[in-house]
């Protein structure tokens, strides 16, 4: 699950550790984050999570970090997995939006975009990405 | 996050970066409260 990149830990109770947290804007814990290897933060979630739901949260920032990098099949697959796995999870529905996203991304010609909002749509009626594509059901 | 005692976590941030940027992966951050 790790095997792609460096677990880094921060103690927030660490006096030497204050002038990062608060640079990082730090508010509660457990304070989770991808970044890049600049430092720059390509996906955050904070609070606990059973341990699906935290697995599937991790699998869509690992995604996101490859979406946003312009890795796509990378993501793609992240997606997927996040799908394949865990359908049932509060971070499913957002893996069902964004695979669409970096299908379209990695093949603008393609219908990926439209077949997984499709698919959002009949799975994940009530989710929040559901109402992100919206758009897309009004008259022309 | 849980299993501390399994995850070789770094504890450094600017090594955390070398490594994702020598290994070329990102890095998972875990701010933590250990009260």
């Amino acid at each position: 699950m790790l095997a792609n990149a460096i677990p880094f830990q921060i103690d927030n109770t660490n006096k030497d550790a204050f002038v990062m947290l608060h640079r990082l804007h730090h508010i509660w814990t457990p304070d989770l984050r991808v970044l890049d290897h600049n430092g720059d933060e390509l996906y955050r979630w904070d609070g606990f999570l059973p341990p699906s739901e935290f697995v599937a949260r991790m699998l869509c920032g690992f995604a996101m970090a490859q979406l946003r990098t312009k890795h796509f099949e990378a993501a793609e697959k992240l997606y997927v997995d996040v799908l394949r796995r865990y359908p049932t999870t509060f971070a499913a529905p957002e893996a069902q939006y964004y695979l669409g996203v970096a299908r379209y991304r990695n093949d603008p010609e393609g219908d990926d975009l439209t077949e997984q909002w499709v698919q959002l749509r009949s799975l994940y009626p009530s989710s929040e990405y559901r109402f992100k594509q919206y758009f897309k059901e009004l008259p022309q | 996050m849980s299993g501390g005692d399994k995850i070789p976590w770094e504890h450094d941030y600017e090594k955390a970066l070398e490594r994702a940027r020598s290994e070329q992966k990102l890095v998972l951050l875990d701010v933590f409260n250990p009260g």
